[in-house]
């Protein structure tokens, strides 16, 4: 395989890589089933285009230098320390990082109005991409915790729940919910209780359904 | 995108600044993660109504009122790099 194609292969996996840490960064959401989204996939999509446009034309330049004439040069150098290592590492390397920096610098402007301001462009991007992540993510935490809130209620009985309530949310708060409760009688004490426990103490709550479960 | 005239009207108001701060410092809140947080904010409902309807933030029911989500949208994430750069 030439170096020109390796390098554009380890570009894309460099996007992705790259993509997936700034918006985990941006979003602070670490969950990666939350970044199923159109958005974030476009976003990846416009950072993987950059980034092959600039490792193409990094590979362009120094596969095409004839180093003969320009051996003493400061590009000459450079090819010269180039082939000291693999060179499709360092076109993708020089392609994504040097992306990186154009996204910085460059911006075009005409009459006052930027018309390549690559930054905005991205910016916008990676904003469109975080919010979708965030709604998605939101419904799925939301989800969780009705489905955790069902097997609670399910598997253990009205005691246990308000023993499980008490010790985990804490005597001042139990005592809180259920005096609010009793305010208002169509409340479902004990699925009322389930979805704090699920929200508050989620992994608490897994623990002892498998426990529940095994025994 | 720009800050219109009824934006600088909303951030004007230092509660619904705070509100918005905070859900933008978490990125995802509940309705009790957010009372918890600004306690001393007695119209929360109002101010994140307001800030639901300027667009800033977007909210996710659920079957508790209490766990309902709060996040930023897209423009809210916009009016938080443009705070960071001022």
């Amino acid at each position: 395989m030439n170096n020109t194609i390796l390098a554009l292969i380890v570009s894309i996996i460099l996007s992705g890589i790259l993509g997936i840490i700034q918006i985990a960064y941006d979003s602070k959401i670490y969950n990666i089933k939350g970044y199923l989204t159109l958005a974030f996939f476009i976003y990846l999509l416009i950072m993987t285009i950059g980034n092959i446009f600039v490792t193409l034309i990094t590979a362009s330049i120094f596969e095409n230098i004839d180093i003969s004439d320009i051996g003493n040069s400061s590009l000459g150098k450079i090819n010269t320390m180039l082939l000291q290592g693999p060179r499709w590492l360092w076109y993708s390397g020089i392609g994504v990082f040097g992306f990186q920096a154009l996204i910085q610098k460059v911006n075009i402007t005409i009459f006052d109005a930027g018309i390549l301001a690559i930054n905005e462009w991205i910016e916008k991007a990676k904003n469109s991409a975080t919010a979708s992540i965030l709604e998605r993510y939101a419904d799925i935490n939301i989800e969780n915790i009705r489905r955790l809130a069902n097997q609670l209620v399910d598997k253990f009985n009205i005691e246990e729940i308000h023993t499980l309530s008490s010790i985990h949310l804490g005597n001042d708060i139990y005592m809180e919910i259920t005096d609010q409760a009793k305010k208002n009688s169509n409340l479902n004490l004990e699925l009322y209780l389930a979805n704090i426990l699920a929200d508050e103490v989620p992994k608490v709550i897994k623990a002892e359904l498998k426990t529940k479960k095994n025994r | 995108m720009s800050i219109n005239p009824i934006l600088y009207k909303i951030l004007a108001d230092h509660d619904n600044v705070e509100v918005l701060q905070k859900i933008l410092k978490s990125r995802i809140l509940s309705k009790k993660q957010l009372e918890n947080k600004i306690s001393e904010i007695k119209n929360l409902n109002e101010v994140l109504k307001k800030l639901e309807d300027a667009g800033l933030i977007q909210k996710k029911k659920a079957s508790i009122n209490d766990l309902t989500r709060y996040f930023p949208t897209e423009k809210g994430l916009y009016l938080e790099k443009l705070m960071k750069n001022e």
